[in-house]
């Protein structure tokens, strides 16, 4: 079943094109790493994906739900605002920047959402998010505020918090990019355990070694526009494009 | 006349600068909300004459604004504030909620957009993102210039005497005058001193009690 399905997106920023006819679509259980040279899109292409910037043209799908589409007139119509909280409900998204709540500790940063949101009691939530933190190797930093932690404490709290919601699929949008080459690897790690546990994930990333490693499927961006998609094997030892092959080159040098 | 007869009239001035005091902050700090969230409204409407409101509040003294206030009634409907006690507290509110509103608007536009973002994707609503997000943090950040102006309206009470409010400044001058000491000025003076010396203590608390987070 998919959980992403958005076909035919277009989206401009001012004068800018910066997303011209994009279709991607992501299947349940599925890891799709998103790669790509700066600029390409694909950090876009996730905020479209997640409402956080509005399409202008194409139509997008969650879980089935049609969040937004375009009619034979051209005119693009997105879903009432109860149906849109519904489906920002099913996905989850992890910022480079972790984005935590500064003024929450670590188990309120996680509860919050839950308690508030979805109106669930607080003591169920309060187990669920000490077993995601049990989970993350986290328990023993509940009590602490943000700044208090390093960045790959941060982020895999940030994970937490999305996964507390119980999302259908985590979007990504590079989480690494603002951690240290160790932390890194501890991020990658828990996001190696969570497509082990058959979580639906779109990452955009810089991490080659990740997306060979772990994705199941591939896309390649460029300049706006999907240039190649195909299972990791095929695209990092023979990609079709020569684009991709040029991207690729500054990686293995 | 000796220290007690003079402390009489001086404590009952204080009493009332203390009565505008209050009344100013309770009053103009929600208004200077209302006046934030309008001046960062996108439809022009509502922040273009906003905007024109704040630069008059803050572009023109607040000795005048009383005046105005005061009089203008007066011109308009043929006749003046029935109180001038509430003259002084419409002129201070108007003028300090104009203040407040651009600390307010400093301390919300400091908040990145990342954190708006991460409310959006984790299902908060707007209101949601305010009360539980946004407004919290902009809260530490704002407690030091809303200290400045705390203090600066302890002392801007004295401006009501121009408008005939008899608080405490114009308790001092009118004892001064009548005894040729300057001895009630003094005392004024050390009793302003100690009000916002209680005011500064309050918000070092205040700052210390939001310690726990950066």
């Amino acid at each position: 079943m998919a959980v992403i399905e958005a076909k035919n997106i277009y989206k401009k920023y001012g004068d800018v094109q910066v997303l011209t006819d994009v279709s991607v679509d992501v299947n349940e259980g599925e890891v799709v790493a998103v790669i790509g040279p700066s600029g390409s899109g694909k950090s876009t292409l996730l905020r479209c994906l997640n409402q956080l910037t509005q399409i202008d043209s194409g139509s997008i799908e969650v879980c089935g739900e049609k969040m937004v589409h375009t009619e034979e007139n051209g005119v693009c119509k997105y879903a009432d605002k109860a149906k849109l909280h519904q489906i920002q409900l099913k996905t989850g998204l992890v910022f480079q920047n972790f984005q935590l709540f500064p003024h929450f500790s670590v188990l309120k940063n996680i509860m919050d959402a839950p308690v508030q949101v979805l109106k669930m009691p607080e003591e169920q939530v309060r187990e669920k998010a000490m077993e995601i933190l049990e989970k993350l190797d986290l328990a023993d930093k509940k009590d602490v505020y943000p700044f208090q932690l390093s960045g790959g404490q941060a982020q895999r709290v940030s994970i937490a918090r999305a996964l507390a919601l119980s999302p259908a699929m985590l979007f990504f949008d590079e989480p690494t990019s603002a951690l240290d080459p160790e932390l890194t690897v501890e991020i990658l790690r828990v996001m190696k355990d969570l497509a082990k546990d058959k979580m639906t994930m779109m990452v955009v990333t810089h991490e080659m070694a990740f997306a060979q490693s772990v994705a199941d499927r591939v896309i390649f961006m460029d300049k706006g526009v999907v240039v190649e998609e195909g299972k990791p094997e095929k695209i990092f030892t023979s990609p079709d494009s020569d684009r991709v092959k040029q991207f690729l080159q500054y990686f293995s040098e | 006349m000796d220290f007690s007869q003079m402390m009489r009239p001086m404590l009952q001035g204080t009493v009332l600068s203390l009565e505008i005091f209050f009344l100013t902050i309770l009053l103009a700090m929600p208004l200077g909300l209302f006046v934030a969230f309008g001046r960062m409204s996108k439809i022009k409407i509502i922040s273009v004459p906003i905007r024109f409101y704040q630069l008059l509040m803050r572009g023109t003294p607040l000795i005048l604004q009383l005046m105005f206030v005061f009089f203008v009634p007066y011109y308009i409907f043929g006749t003046p504030f029935k109180s001038r006690f509430t003259a002084a507290i419409v002129a201070f509110v108007l003028n300090y909620a104009a203040y407040f509103a651009e600390i307010y608007r400093g301390g919300i536009e400091s908040i990145g957009p990342g954190q708006y973002e991460a409310a959006k994707v984790l299902g908060y609503s707007k209101m949601q993102t305010y009360t539980r997000i946004i407004i919290p943090q902009v809260v530490k950040r704002i407690l030091p210039p809303m200290g400045n102006e705390f203090m600066t309206l302890v002392k801007d009470t004295a401006l009501a005497q121009t408008i005939g409010v008899v608080e405490l400044y114009r308790n001092a001058t009118n004892i001064t005058s009548r005894t040729s000491s300057i001895t009630p000025l003094i005392v004024a003076g050390i009793i302003y001193f100690v009000l916002n010396f209680i005011v500064e203590k309050f918000f070092l608390r205040a700052e210390k009690k939001l310690d726990y987070y950066q």
